[in-house]
Formats: structure tokens, C-alpha cells, sequence
């Protein structure tokens, strides 16, 4: 027989003894909970994204979208047929309907018969009458314009329009389609005509401003695959069209979430890792023994080493298998109990994304039990002669680190969200190092304090100072469990909070834009008649970037700025004394300089850092025919989940006054006054009224999803939290069965233990409680300033509530506990002689 | 004065009875000392559990001082032990991490001793471990733990003291300086001594000594003049 094979044997015969004893009760359970977490929470997400991809993909219409100036090539239509997507085309463009001899300048969309490959065109025969839902594009000869269209124009139904050198008929009036979300600020109403059409229009001639968009649909990996493709190809003026770009809103919540669930995931992974180090450390120390009497026997360290191998092996074998057939078994539950309720048509369960969690829990089991494993095989021989010989004391930092190292690689490379995980792992070093170090004063300052006049006090107090390391062990992995179960729910319900105020039923569903300054009194005395209320009447005025401090923006602005949204299209400038609302200055003052005399205008965040503008820079615009400039006197974050006007670019006010505006405001509409509407275009033929309440459904759809992926993650991630609380707790116990018959042998009453293993835990939950409010109040801090972008403030309640809640859940998390390990009888202790 | 009336001891073993102890009677008076002899499987660790009432027996009685073990619940043979018993363990059962002074404290303790640190650093003092009260048990030898055990069993001056093979665990010169040490002691507080060993030399310093065989007395003496030195 081989020595491998021998080996193994021994290793196998050993699995079984252990598993009879119990002895690998926890480290399995450990092991099975990681697996089956990790599967849940991925298969979960998996399923979830996929229909929050769904959604996303019914407002921009398609799966991917590409937008270019000009055609694509050929080949690239080709590529996404051989991945077998679906494909549709529009071509958009500004030109102007005539009728009744009158004219509209309206943005023109003319698609190709498979249009939209995702959501769906409304109509309507008259404005804001019933909508009707279209499965392909107007037919040859037709058009579907919006109300405003049919009130300039002066036209209903059927009756025909024309469009360069051709007549269309109209065949409704466009209620809704995708993308509604990104015209929130185009001035020109919207139509939709057959892209065959086109030609007979003559109005597309060489020079005309032209955005192509290739809509794709298909099987997720073939989209990514396409999308990978592409992405190297396509050039400066080309891009690939994101949720963001249609809906700020919708992409905010979607990206937010993801970032959720990648914390969440990542807090899963270090709560399984220490509960698995844990579980193996308890698993190793019992097999010290054992261990001695193999190296008595004969057998190398090498061998000892190769058979626990085989044993981790096995555990890691079994835990995978029950972990995996949990994992999907609660997570078909769950998705049953909760997800249908909420979420329609959830995609079923791509079993493939369990290789990253099978991958994971192997790192996690191999990784974190390497310190445990390595302190058996230093086990002397001698301790089969003197038992109370341990292992030598070697550092396992290295191997902790090396498998944390290992760890952070793989989940980086699963979240590719570099900026998160350095947040949550900086703080984490940062809370462990202070940790360490308040905890050992606090330890010392208590065992000095230990001059009770109750003997169960002051031996709870000597207990946790004799056994500094284990007692360190113990404080971390509470407090950590704590942390990151407070972290969740915290992250959750502020991040749930925020978007419900983006859903909120006061929040508006209407734009008006086009209104004109001497239209502003009379529109407010019509929506005061009509018991509605507006608010936020923004000046607008659109202007394009030209250059930046007298330099051209192809010159003065890098490759990858040109990318930017603001180079591309004309943007709406206002002009405010006051900093418009969810907005924030982060650089700069907002209070215009008086004295200044140049203009002075406040740009935002994202479009400073693209363009490469720092305060003092000047921008350099065409408005209309004329040149006009602005000195960049601050820059402010908004904050784009809210349904208000956000601007690029704020102007002092008083330096556009040359400039003649037109407002933008917003209002709520119950869909029960729709009518109301109607009376608006009649009186104002002038106002464009954007309809957002059809898109907000979808947004909230969307917000829903991923809530509800929150929602359940959530309770997952404080399960894996009860899992290591559990394996912690289990881990105490081991000491005190030993200490428990010492004491009883001493005198000491069952009530007398209980009670001083009790205060033991009090004095755990309240300085890992203590630890974790710092540590949440920390990384709270760094995640919500730098990766979730919300507001922080300190939470106070968690200071009530978390040390409350700790020793309730310790105190009865322990009651067993402590009950079994007073039960024993004492005399065993006498007989281990 | 401790007394072990007809103790029998009975465990089921599957289908099959096993007697562990049959019939034991003893007297021991106040300060006298007794050593229990036998082979391993003699039912001498039982005993010892009974006496100290951490066992119950399946028949039969120990009276301490006139207070009957077994009539009593569990809590109050454990108010019982902590009143009246020391013990002392061949592998010490030093409470992990704390040092010595902690755990010769602990028993006083227990008792809700005010003047506890006093009495153990004295205790302490007593066993030759005055200079090294702040050590704890991996920082001493094995004859300074069992010193420290001897120490935390004599500070309360226990009516009763039960030892379980003491010296095993020590080498032969450390071990006779242990086994000094807690006559110099039984002696100086008056303390009954009940002592399980296999060696002879040992039994024969005890006043009496009884031998156990499959859970039977089979032999008792009385040692007219017990040997004052250790002969190990």
C-alpha cells in the first residue's frame, strides 16, 4: 500500500471518529453555513440582477445600446449576430414637422420595425386619452407624435404632417417610450416614424447632426461578450449607453445596490473566515493528542500535516455538498416565501454562479484553518508523556495574512469595486488595531477593579485578564459579528430611506419646460385655481462648451473627457442666488463674489474632474450665436436621485441677462387631473409638459427589485453574523467545562459559575459592543462620504440600542451554554488522573 | 469526624450491572490521616468522589462531622464542600491564567473571605512560593503547581482534606517535599487526611490505611506508629 493511500486511511478513519464524537460539529456547520451563505446570497443576487437587468434594459430599450455619430461598421452588426442578438436601429434627429402651415421643431427618432427590443411605445389617439401599447414601429407612411406636437400643429389624428421632402399621416399621439427618462431637458417635442421613411425625408444630408443608436438584445453572457468586444473599438465619439444616461435616478439605485451587495458580501466572507478560523482552532486544539501520539508512532510532521490535509479535504468536501444543496434549497424558499411577492417574473437560477462561492469557501476553510493546522503539527511528542505541553508558539500572522491577502484577491476580482473594498478593509485594520489596543487597557483597568465584594465579579473579571489572547479572540469576533450585522441594517435602512424619499408620493411626476417669464404669474394662479403646486421655477438657457480658458475642448480637454456627457450636447444653464436643493458645495463658496466683475458660474463635480476644471478656470460657451464665458467660481455635487431640475453649470445672477429665458419647473400630477394637461397645451401652446409618471413606475420597479435584493441579503449576512456568534460562544465553553469542575470541586455552587460566566459575558457583549459603535460609526463614516455619497451623521440610538441588544443576545445565546457546562460531574475531572 | 457507611456503587453498563463499590464502611476521627490503597479498577477514585459527595452512591452513607452527604441537595453538598473540604489533584488543576495568588484566593473566595489575599499570600509563604505569588501555572514547574494546589487546599483549613495520588505527577525528591508539606500541614490545622495511592511507603505515614479490590475492602490497619518521614 502506498504511503499516500495510508494516509488517507488514517485521515478517513480519524474523519469518522470525529464526526461520532461531535468533535466536527462546529467546524462543518461553519463550513456548510459559508457555502450555503455564499450560494444563497449569489444566487440571489444572480437572479435579482437579472431581472433588475430586465427593467433596466425596458427603459433604455434594449440590452446594450450603442450611440454613434455615424453608422456603425458593418462587421460589428455581423459580430452581434453571431451572438445571436436580436437588433434594431433608430436615427435621431432635429428637424421641423409642418401643418396648417404652422411648424415645430421636434426631435425626430426614426427606427427600423424591431424597435424597442425591450419596453414598450404607448399611444394614444388624442393627447393623454387611453394608452395603447405598441409591439412594432409605425408602419410606412405614418408617425407618432407627442401632445404638444398635436397642439402647436393643431392636428388629431390621420391627419398628415410634413417632414422634408415627404408626408407622414398620423397614427397617435406618443405617450410613452424608452429613454423618456434622458429628454427630460430636450426642448423639441418627440416623433417616431418608420426608418424607411427616412430616405424619402432628404432632410439626413452630409453634416447633419445625427445620433445613430444600435439597439441589441439577447442572452446575458452573449451581451457582455459583445459589449467586451466593442468596447476597444469604438472611438471617442462613439459610446456604449448606460442606465445612467436614461435615467440617473434608476442607475443610481441600481449602482448603490450593487455596491450593497458587494459590502454584503464581502462582510459575509470575513464573518465566515473568522468563524471558520475559530471553528478550526477549536477543532486543531482538540486534536493535540492525537497529534502527539502519531509523531510518537513514528510518523513525520510532514505526514501529520498530510493527513489533517486530507481531513480539511473532506470537511471541505462535505460542507461544500451540504452547503451547496442548502444554499439553493433556502434560496428556492425564500424566493417562494418573499422575492415572487415582490418582484414579477424573476428569472430562474443560473446554478453556474456557484463556482465562485465554491472557490470561496475553500480559501476561506484551507486559508483560515492553516494557522490551526500548523500549531498541531508543532505539538511535541512529549505531551504524550506531559499533557500539558502545547504546541510551539509560532506566529501564524503570516499565514492569516497570506489567506486574507488571497481572499481580498478573489473578492476583488468578483466585485471589481476596488474603492469599497479598500473602505471596509482600511477600516477594519484601523478598528482591529485600535481594538487591540482599548481592549487590552480596558482589560488591565477592570482586573485592577476586581475589589468586588461578589467573588462570581472579580473571578469574571481575573477570568477575562488570565486569558488575554482567547479573551482578545472572543472580543474580535462579537464585536466583529456585531459590527457587521449593525453595519447592514444600518446601510440598509438609510439606503432604503433615501430611495423611498426618491419614490416618495409628494415627489413631482411632471416637467415644464418652454415656460415664458410673463407666463409665470398666470401658470401660478392656474395651479393654485386647480388646488396644484409648484415649485423650483428655474431660468433656462441652452448653451454648448466651446473651450476652456480660451483653448478649444478638443485641444484643452484629454481623449477620455471628450467621452463626457457635456461635450456632446448643448447644456441647460440657469442662473440661482440660492444653492438649488440636494445640491452641495464641495469646493469653492457658493456666495458669489460681488466685487468679481468677470461672470461667474458653479460647475458640477463629475463634469470638472472629466474636463480637468479647477476653480479660476474659465468656460468658454455658444449660446445661440453669441460667445459667452464663465469664470468656475465653485463646484458642487448633486445629488441625482432626486426628481428635481439638476443643472451642469449654474450662472450669478445677472451675468445672462443678455440672454433671453425660458423656465423649467416641476409639479405633481394625480393621474385622476390628467385632463388638466390637456388645458395647459390649449392655454400655453408654448409649454413642452414632460411626462414622467409612466417612467417613475418603471424606476420604481427597478427600486423595488433592488431593494428587495437588500432586503433579503440583509437577512442572510445576520444569519452568517448568528453563525459565528454560535461558533464564537462554542468556542468560550470549551475553557470553562474544566474551570466549572475546578470550582465545584472548590465548593462553588452551579448558581455561583453561572452567574461569574455570566458576568463574563456581560463584560464581552459590553466592550464588543462598545468596539463595534466605534467601529460602525467609522466605516459608516468612510462608506457613506466615499462610495454610497449620503449624508453622515453620528447614531446616537445604535449607542443605546447595540450594547442593549448585545447582552440580550449573548445572555441567551450563552443560558445553554452555560447550563451544560455546570452539568458535568466534577468527578470526571478527578478521574482524568 | 468522617464516617462511610455500607457504600455501594452500582453503573449500567448496557444490559449489564457493574459494581463499582460494594459494602464500604470506614471512620475516620478528626486529624487522623487514611490512605487508600489498590489497583487501578478498585473503586478508590469512586470513593473518593463519594466522599466528597461529587458522586451520589447507589446505596449507603457519608456523614461529615454528623451531617449526612446524601441527604443533602446538590447545592448544599457544594456549600458543604467549600465549608469543609480541600482537595488536591495528581495533575494540580490549576485554574488556567490565573496566577498563583488568584487561585489559592479563589476558595476563600468562595467563602466570601474579605480578608482572602492576606491569608493566601500567607498560605503561599507557608508552601516556599512567597516570591512567586504572580506567576501563573505555565510559568511554574510541576512541584511548585502542586505546591500552589497543596496551598489552595490548606487556606481554608478544611475540616477534610481528599488527595488523589498527589505526587504522580512529580519526581521522586519533589514529591516527597509535597507529601511533607501536607502532613506538616495536617498536622498544624488539625486536618483529616484521605489520601488514594498506590505506594506503600506513602501509606504507611498515614495513621490508617485500607485496601480496595474490586470495589471491596480487603484489608484495613491501623498503624500503631505512623512513619514520621517520608522514605521515598
Amino acid at each position: 500500500m502506498s504511503g499516500l493511500l495510508l494516509l488517507f486511511k488514517i485521515a478517513l478513519r480519524i474523519f469518522k471518529r470525529d464526526w461520532r464524537r461531535g468533535d466536527l460539529l462546529v467546524l462543518l456547520f461553519a463550513m456548510t453555513v459559508a457555502m450555503a451563505s455564499i450560494s444563497v446570497i449569489y444566487l440571489i443576487i444572480d437572479r435579482i440582477e437579472s431581472a433588475t437587468n430586465q427593467e433596466v434594459a425596458d427603459v433604455l430599450g434594449a440590452d446594450l445600446v450603442i450611440s454613434s455619430p455615424e453608422k456603425i461598421p458593418q462587421e460589428w452588426l455581423l459580430k452581434a449576430q453571431q451572438q445571436n442578438l436580436n437588433q434594431a436601429t433608430s436615427v435621431e434627429f432635429s428637424s421641423v414637422l409642418f401643418a396648417n402651415e404652422k411648424l415645430q421643431l421636434s426631435s425626430i427618432k426614426a427606427v427600423s420595425k424591431t424597435y424597442p427590443l425591450k419596453g414598450r411605445v404607448e399611444t394614444a389617439d388624442t393627447p393623454y386619452a387611453k394608452n395603447q401599447i405598441q409591439t412594432s414601429n409605425p408602419p410606412r407612411g405614418k408617425i407618432w407624435v407627442e401632445p404638444r406636437i398635436f397642439n402647436v400643429l393643431q392636428v388629431s389624428k390621420d391627419d398628415s404632417v410634413e417632414l422634408g421632402y415627404t408626408h407622414l399621416n398620423i397614427a397617435g399621439v406618443l405617450m410613452l417610450k424608452p429613454g423618456q427618462g434622458s429628454t427630460l431637458f430636450n426642448i423639441a417635442p418627440s416623433a417616431i416614424m418608420n426608418i424607411d421613411d427616412l430616405e424619402a425625408t432628404q432632410v439626413i444630408q452630409p453634416g447633419s447632426r445625427i445620433q445613430y443608436r444600435y439597439l441589441f438584445a439577447g442572452e446575458p453572457k452573449n451581451i457582455q461578450k459583445f459589449a467586451d468586444e466593442m468596447k476597444p473599438l469604438l472611438s471617442s465619439s462613439q459610446r456604449i449607453v448606460s442606465v445612467y444616461d436614461e435615467s440617473p435616478v434608476a442607475g443610481s439605485a441600481v449602482s448603490r445596490s450593487k455596491k450593497y451587495i458587494g459590502l454584503s458580501s464581502l462582510l459575509t466572507m470575513i464573518l465566515l473566515g473568522v468563524t471558520i478560523a475559530l471553528s478550526a482552532n477549536r477543532y486543531a486544539r482538540r486534536q493535540f493528542d492525537l497529534s502527539a501520539l502519531m509523531r510518537c508512532f513514528g510518523l513525520t510532521n510532514k505526514e501529520v500535516m498530510t493527513i489533517f490535509g486530507f481531513i480539511l479535504s473532506f470537511i471541505c468536501i462535505s460542507g461544500i455538498v451540504l452547503g451547496g444543496f442548502f444554499g439553493v434549497a433556502v434560496q428556492e424558499i425564500l424566493v417562494k416565501l418573499f422575492a415572487d411577492k415582490l418582484i414579477d417574473n424573476l428569472p430562474e437560477a443560473d446554478y453556474s454562479v456557484l463556482l465562485f462561492p465554491m472557490l470561496a469557501a475553500v480559501i476561506l476553510l484551507f486559508g483560515f484553518s492553516a494557522p490551526a493546522l500548523i500549531q498541531v503539527k508543532t505539538v511535541p511528542p512529549m505531551r504524550v508523556l506531559r499533557r500539558q505541553l502545547g504546541p510551539m508558539n509560532i506566529s501564524s500572522w503570516s499565514v492569516y495574512l497570506l489567506s486574507g491577502v488571497t481572499l481580498i484577491g478573489v473578492m476583488w476580482l468578483q466585485m471589481g469595486d476596488l474603492k469599497l473594498l479598500a473602505s471596509v478593509l482600511v477600516g477594519l485594520i484601523v478598528v482591529g488595531l485600535v481594538f487591540a489596543l482599548i481592549a487590552r487597557v480596558a482589560l488591565k483597568i477592570m482586573k485592577s477593579i476586581a475589589i468586588s465584594r461578589s467573588a462570581s465579579v472579580n473571578f469574571s473579571l481575573r477570568q477575562l485578564d488570565a486569558n488575554k489572547g482567547v479573551t482578545l479572540l472572543h472580543l474580535l469576533a462579537f464585536s466583529i459579528t456585531i459590527f457587521v450585522i449593525a453595519l447592514i441594517v444600518l446601510v440598509r435602512t438609510e439606503l432604503l430611506e433615501k430611495w423611498q424619499q426618491s419614490l416618495g408620493d409628494d415627489i413631482p411626476n411632471h416637467f415644464m419646460v418652454n415656460v415664458k417669464p410673463q407666463e409665470v404669474d398666470e401658470l401660478s394662479t392656474f395651479f393654485k385655481q386647480k388646488e396644484l403646486a409648484f415649485s423650483g421655477l428655474y431660468p433656462m438657457i441652452r448653451g454648448r462648451i466651446t473651450g476652456i480658458n480660451g483653448e478649444d475642448v478638443k485641444t484643452a480637454v484629454s481623449e477620455e473627457g471628450q467621452k463626457h456627457n457635456s461635450l456632446r450636447r448643448e447644456l441647460n444653464i440657469t442662473w440661482a442666488k440660492e444653492l438649488p436643493e440636494g445640491n452641495k458645495v464641495v469646493e469653492g463658496n457658493w456666495n458669489w463674489q460681488r466685487e468679481e466683475q468677470e461672470n461667474q458660474i458653479s460647475i458640477e463635480q463629475e463634469t470638472a474632474l472629466a474636463l480637468g476644471l479647477t476653480i479660476g478656470d474659465t468656460l468658454n460657451f455658444t449660446i445661440g450665436a453669441e460667445q459667452w464665458s464663465g469664470k468656475i467660481s465653485n463646484i458642487r455635487s448633486i445629488d441625482w436621485q432626486t426628481f428635481t431640475p439638476n443643472f451642469y453649470i449654474i450662472a450669478k445672477p445677472g451675468s445672462m441677462d443678455k440672454f433671453s429665458a425660458t423656465y423649467i419647473s416641476s409639479f405633481r400630477l394625480p393621474s385622476e387631473q390628467k385632463p388638466v394637461l390637456a388645458e395647459i397645451i390649449k392655454r400655453y401652446p408654448s409649454i413642452t409638459i414632460i411626462e414622467l409618471d409612466l417612467i417613475l413606475k418603471e424606476i420604481q420597479n427597478i427600486i423595488l427589485k433592488v431593494s428587495s435584493a437588500v432586503e433579503l441579503i440583509m437577512v442572510f449576512v445576520v444569519a452568517a453574523g448568528l453563525g459565528l456568534l454560535w461558533a464564537a460562544m462554542e468556542h468560550t465553553f470549551e475553557a470553562k467545562f474544566k474551570q466549572s469542575a475546578i470550582l465545584r470541586t472548590l465548593g462553588a455552587s452551579k448558581a455561583f459559575i453561572a452567574r461569574s460566566f455570566r458576568f463574563e459575558y456581560i463584560w464581552l457583549a459590553l466592550l464588543s459592543s462598545a468596539m463595534a459603535i466605534f467601529a460602525v460609526e467609522l466605516i459608516t463614516y468612510i462608506l457613506y462620504t466615499q462610495v454610497f455619497e449620503i449624508a453622515f451623521n453620528l447614531h446616537w440610538v445604535l449607542w443605546l440600542i447595540l450594547p442593549v441588544a448585545t447582552l440580550i443576545m449573548m445572555l441567551s445565546a450563552s443560558w445553554r451554554g452555560v447550563k451544560r457546562v455546570t452539568e458535568p460531574s466534577p468527578l470526571n475531572l478527578i478521574r482524568q488522573n | 469526624m468522617l464516617i462511610a457507611k455500607n457504600l455501594n456503587k452500582t453503573v449500567a453498563i448496557g444490559e449489564d450491572q457493574l459494581c463499582i463499590l460494594h459494602d464500604v464502611s470506614f471512620e475516620l476521627k478528626k486529624g487522623r490521616s487514611l490512605a487508600i490503597l489498590g489497583e487501578s479498577g478498585s473503586g478508590k477514585t469512586t470513593l473518593l468522589g463519594l466522599l466528597a459527595g461529587l458522586d451520589l452512591p447507589s446505596s449507603g452513607e457519608v456523614l461529615l462531622d454528623d451531617v449526612a452527604l446524601f441527604e443533602l441537595n446538590e447545592e448544599d453538598r457544594a456549600k458543604s464542600r467549600k465549608d469543609n473540604l480541600g482537595f488536591i489533584f495528581q495533575s494540580f488543576q490549576l485554574i488556567n491564567g490565573l496566577s498563583a495568588l488568584e487561585n489559592v484566593m479563589m476558595p476563600l473566595e468562595l467563602r466570601g473571605d474579605r480578608k482572602a489575599r492576606q491569608k493566601a499570600k500567607e498560605m503561599l509563604q507557608k508552601v516556599g512560593l512567597g516570591e512567586r505569588l504572580t506567576h501563573h501555572a505555565n510559568q511554574l514547574s510541576g512541584g511548585e503547581q502542586q505546591r500552589v494546589a497543596v496551598a489552595r487546599a490548606f487556606v481554608t483549613e478544611p475540616n477534610l482534606l481528599l488527595a488523589d495520588e498527589p505526587t504522580g505527577n512529580l519526581d521522586t525528591a519533589t514529591g516527597k517535599k509535597i507529601i511533607d508539606l501536607m502532613f506538616q500541614l495536617n498536622a498544624e490545622l488539625n486536618t483529616t487526611l484521605v489520601l488514594v495511592t498506590h505506594d506503600n511507603h506513602l501509606a504507611a505515614r498515614c495513621d490508617e490505611s485500607m485496601t480496595l479490590s474490586g470495589g471491596k475492602i480487603i484489608q484495613q490497619k491501623q498503624h500503631q506508629q505512623p512513619i514520621k518521614e517520608s522514605s521515598l
